[in-house]
């Protein structure tokens, strides 16, 4: 009851808010103006949101002009708040608009599922599908072969036959709905039928650009048509090869040891190194050691091509064996070899110098040799516990599939159906009898880890890989460094295909030649992906047709060739690669790749081996405008092609508009991926010489008075860890402590010194740790039999708008970035423009920044 | 729960944060000849805890010559089912040991991460086969481990290898709460609820009723 006279006696301005000061200006206030429900004060806090750019607590000169400025636009435009209140401008009306559609259409769909369940429930439906894959009738061989030449037949009605627009539309408008009715099965089956859809859609697009949209009324004309034809064949050949290679996913199971481990092989683990630096080889070869075998069959060496005393030094002190040579022909290959020659344990395991293996990798890759007589290679997945730098440049660690996820996760669990697994030169076991039998590494290429599968395949040797991850290493460190990777594999698998053709040649079975050829192939992208960025230029600058047709008929017929062949691929892939992120990792390589595999494939024999670097940092930001350079080429060219669709809009011929709309929206895509690209060069900082790695794991805080405290690891590296604490606590920093961690049984403690405390959260470096102990350490966290395996779960994305999405927000961000980095001069004269150019801007008026709920 | 100090020291009480200078416990009133029950205490937590009580040196109530008179005794309060019973027994041999080992089915034995540990195991075997207790009814646990000290994960890696499954998974660490708990006279969770030897006490009793239930109805 007083509470409400209160209330009321505040707002009529008698009593002092209790938040106030007793001030005269608030007094003076109260008397001319009702007070705000929670007083003046409040009511200044919540003002200042609408002035972001002002800094009340400091006023200038200058701010006078802000406010005046900011209460005049405040007036005119509609804040964000006050917007999603009203909902009543256009955007709101059409999202509230779909939102009703996706209801409306929602309960139609609810309503039609419930009236027919059988053809809707997703269970029943698997059941029935594969019920149907797995009859027996397909057995029977006339059966079989009738199908084949019957589905043989309808695929070349569905392709071949020419339709006019309509009834292109409607077929494919069908199929879609097919397609999506499809798409909500789960299991294997619904995907092959997925595969078939977007196989037939995009022949019938290769059909009909082939057939009926070849322009050959100029020579430039013919020219420019038969380049994008070429590129786009290229595509089409990939996207079928790629089909193929992941259609079917083989998941292998590990294969358990015989209990009596005195039937287990000699295994050597060669580590070889060129020039990394000590701190990287260290846990490496410390992990090594502790793998989980009998020691006496355990032979670890480091082979050591840089030939440093560092590194001998450090071999002798941790036991494992250490081989030099003199001469350094053929890197990694021959350095292998090299070893070969001096060691004879059976099997040979070989990880690079920065892929820390878990103590379980030999107990979890050897047994399938011991089953399979003709075994000879066990490969397991590549893992980074760093972000590469499109992870880091772009904010996606963790959050996105990187590069490297689609091959390792579907793509080589494909190959291992057709017993084409490729050896990917670390984290593998290869088994020497059959190794020393092809001549050891294949020496011939720059990416001898392929060639050397390539080989044992020819061979009629069986290969397995094994999508357990049993190692993680660091990622490269820079762009520049991660281009110089991918330009070595791209070279080496060029050279291969030329010097090696897995197409001709003696024994390989049929499939597993198309999976080598896809892997191949796919690095031959370079030329195409430019082709497709530059391609609608052509018409847009050069007014020349590539393709021959009316605009209506292009839409009609190549979207759906991309949207089926996303739809499938988001379906086969969403879990490893994002939808249409394969463009901006091709984008950003391509013109850098271009050169490299156009010279392998005229002149196989050239090329030199380049490392890469690793384990480095990045210690300020900086834009590579190096790597950049192609790119703002190809920029500047797509703009001018805008600017030009714009002038063709306003002044061309009135049936061209269509043609012209296709093409800019194509150079809009275009731009929207170089703009990515563009993001991928701006090298985020750096600053950790050692990657953390989360990881929740039970320690013991042995704190300098005596007691004890149960924590978990937030997360580690090998330099330190961060942990929880039970409790807060009071710690100098520096002071002396040490953490006991428990594993098979034993403790083992580690001293270590504070770095700092916040609230619960400890953060601590480790400080004179003996080498035993930091093998100790290495152990209980990086070389954990489970270390790697949370990192495994990952969610199939939501849906392939998604990517699209992504693209869009990328290039956007690059060309923010671009506009920033362009005002940053450093040339005096132009930091002085920039400066003025800046304060005018700080003038400007702008939206409000209303706080989150729940901060003041 | 009913813990029963049967040691001569009498220091158990110590823990369960009893006045240092209190003398009552069940031996002196088995020597006075009165219900020896009635020494119990009951802590916050519940726990039924009997302490000894002081003694004379050389004082032996006649009682403790029948070999299995506290087992009579113990079938005697007819504890719930559910009740464990907890006996500290003196370090040596003598006849409150021997009546612990006659009432007892488990025997706990609780090991010095020392090397002379090692040399225990043995001559306990032979005592305790003696009471009729077989090898596979013996527990063991490390107590006032320190990870940080060698001889210590040396002792423990030994006796794993000895012991095997009969030795607790997690050894009990050297944790200085234990100590300033009992000098402040209170018991470990209250004085410290977050210390590393809390939690090990805690593992060491779940271990404990795993074993028990694995094993005969265990008291």
């Amino acid at each position: 009851m007083s509470a409400r006279l209160t209330r009321c006696l505040l707002a009529c301005g008698w009593v002092r808010h209790p938040d106030d000061a007793r001030s005269l200006v608030a007094l003076l206030l109260s008397l001319f103006f009702v007070p705000p429900a929670d007083g003046w004060r409040a009511w200044a806090r919540r003002s200042r949101c609408y002035f972001p750019h002002v800094n009340f607590d400091r006023p200038g000169p200058a701010d006078l002009v802000r406010v005046a400025l900011q209460c005049l636009w405040l007036l005119t435009v509609r804040s964000p708040q006050g917007r999603s209140k009203a909902g009543s401008t256009w955007l709101d009306w059409s999202r509230a608009a779909a939102q009703r559609a996706r209801d409306r259409a929602g309960r139609v769909a609810l309503t039609v599922q419930r009236r027919f369940p059988g053809l809707f429930g997703p269970d029943r439906l698997r059941a029935g599908v594969e019920h149907a894959a797995l009859h027996p009738l397909w057995d029977h061989r006339l059966v079989r072969y009738a199908s084949y030449a019957l589905a043989l037949l309808l695929a070349v009605v569905c392709i071949s036959t020419p339709f006019g627009v309509a009834s292109q539309a409607l077929f494919v408008l069908l199929l879609f709905a097919v397609a999506l009715w499809v798409n909500r099965l789960p299991g294997p089956v619904p995907t092959l039928i997925l595969i078939v859809f977007s196989i037939t859609v995009s022949t019938r697009y290769m059909w009909w650009r082939v057939s009926a949209t070849i322009n050959d009324d100029t020579m430039a004309n013919l020219i420019a048509s038969l380049i994008l034809l070429g590129a786009e064949l290229y595509a089409w050949l990939v996207l079928l090869l790629g089909f193929f290679q992941a259609s079917w996913m083989l998941r292998r199971r590990v294969v358990a040891l015989p209990a009596d481990s005195s039937r287990w092989p000699s295994v050597d683990v060669f580590i070889p190194t060129y020039n990394e630096p000590l701190r990287v080889l260290k846990p490496t070869v410390l992990a090594a050691r502790a793998i989980d075998w009998p020691r006496d069959r355990l032979g670890v060496y480091i082979l050591d091509d840089g030939g440093r005393e560092e590194v001998r030094r450090f071999a002798a002190e941790a036991g494992v064996g250490y081989i030099a040579r003199e001469r350094h022909d053929h890197a990694k290959a021959g350095n292998i070899n090299h070893a070969l020659t001096l060691t004879d344990g059976e099997y040979v395991a070989i990880f690079d110098c920065d892929h820390i293996p878990a103590r379980s990798f030999l107990q979890v890759a050897m047994g399938g040799f011991l089953k399979d007589e003709r075994l000879a290679l066990v490969q397991t997945p590549h893992h980074f516990f760093s972000p590469d730098p499109f992870e880091r440049n772009l904010q996606t660690f963790r959050k996105v599939p990187n590069e490297g996820e689609l091959f390792y996760g579907r793509v080589q669990d494909g190959n291992d159906l057709w017993n084409a697994t490729f050896f990917c030169g670390s984290c593998a076991v290869l088994r020497r009898g059959p190794l020393e039998e092809i001549g050891g590494i294949a020496v011939e290429t720059v990416t001898e880890d392929a060639h050397t599968s390539l080989k044992l395949h020819r061979r009629g040797y069986h290969s397995a890989y094994l999508n357990v991850v049993q190692a993680a290493g660091l990622a490269t460190e820079s762009l520049s460094a991660h281009i110089g990777q991918r330009i070595r594999w791209a070279r080496g698998m060029t050279q291969i295909f030329r010097t090696d053709n897995p197409l001709f040649g003696r024994g390989l079975s049929l499939a597993q030649r198309l999976c080598y050829s896809n892997a191949m192939l796919h690095f031959l992208y370079g030329v195409p992906r430019v082709v497709f960025l530059t391609a609608p230029l052509a018409f847009l600058l050069l007014h020349a047709y590539t393709i021959y047709a009316p605009a209506l008929a292009i839409l009609l017929y190549v979207l759906p060739h991309m949207v089926f062949a996303t739809l499938t691929n988001s379906r086969m892939h969403g879990r490893f690669r994002r939808s249409f992120w394969g463009e901006i990792y091709e984008t950003v390589l391509a013109w850098y790749i271009t050169l490299p595999t156009t010279i392998a494939l005229l002149f196989p024999k050239l090329g030199k081996f380049n490392v890469t670097a690793k384990g480095g940092l990045v210690e300020q930001s900086y834009f590579d405008w190096g790597i950049t350079k192609p790119y703002l080429v190809l920029m500047l060219l797509n703009v001018v092609g805008v600017l030009a669709g714009v002038y063709r809009l306003a002044t061309g011929p009135a049936d061209e508009v269509g043609t012209v709309l296709v093409n800019m929206a194509w150079t809009g895509y275009n731009l929207f991926l170089l703009g990515a690209a563009l993001a991928v060069a701006k090298e985020a900082r750096q600053v950790r010489v050692a990657h953390r790695i989360p990881a929740r794991l039970p320690l013991t805080l042995h704190l300098p008075d005596g007691k004890c405290l149960p924590c978990h690891t937030i997360d580690y590296s090998e330099g330190g860890m961060a942990i929880e604490l039970p409790q807060p606590l009071k710690l100098a920093p520096d002071s002396p402590l040490s953490v006991s961690m428990r594993r098979s049984g034993r403790s083992f403690a580690f001293p270590c010194r504070t770095v700092f405390v916040r609230g619960t959260r400890l953060s601590l470096r480790f400080a004179g740790l003996t080498l035993e102990q930091e093998m100790d350490l290495v152990q209980c966290t990086f070389a954990r039999a489970d270390a790697w395996l949370r990192d495994e779960e990952r969610q199939p994305e939501r849906s392939a708008v998604d990517g699209l999405r992504d693209i869009f927000r990328l290039g956007w961000t690059g060309y923010r970035l671009l506009l920033a980095q362009g005002l940053e001069s450093t040339s005096p004269r132009r930091a002085r423009w920039s400066r003025a150019a800046r304060r005018v801007a700080s003038l400007l008026p702008r939206q409000p920044v209303f706080p989150l709920e729940g901060h003041s | 729960m009913l813990a029963l100090d049967l040691c001569r020291r009498n220091l158990l009480r110590l823990h369960f944060g009893q006045d240092w200078s209190e003398r009552d416990g069940w031996f002196g009133r088995l020597a006075a000849g009165d219900d020896w029950s009635e020494a119990a205490w009951r802590t916050p937590g519940g726990i039924l805890f009997v302490p000894h009580g002081a003694s004379a040196p050389d004082e032996v109530p006649a009682a403790l010559y029948d070999a299995r008179w506290l087992a009579g005794e113990l079938e005697r309060l007819a504890l719930p089912a559910a009740c464990r019973l907890l006996l500290d027994t003196p370090g040596v041999p003598g006849p409150a040991r021997s009546q612990a080992m006659a009432a007892a089915d488990r025997v706990l034995v609780v090991l010095a991460p020392e090397p002379v540990s090692c040399g225990l195991l043995r001559p306990l075997e032979v005592e305790l086969r003696r009471h009729g207790i077989g090898p596979d009814r013996l527990l063991f646990v490390l107590n006032g481990f320190d990870p940080s000290r060698q001889l210590d994960r040396d002792v423990e890696l030994l006796l794993r290898e000895t012991l095997a499954e009969r030795l607790a998974p997690l050894p009990v660490c050297r944790d200085e709460a234990v100590r300033e708990a009992l000098a402040m006279q209170q018991l470990l969770p209250d004085y410290a609820p977050y210390s590393q030897a809390v939690d090990d006490f805690l593992q060491l009793a779940a271990w404990l009723a795993v074993r028990l239930a694995a094993g005969t109805e265990g008291r």
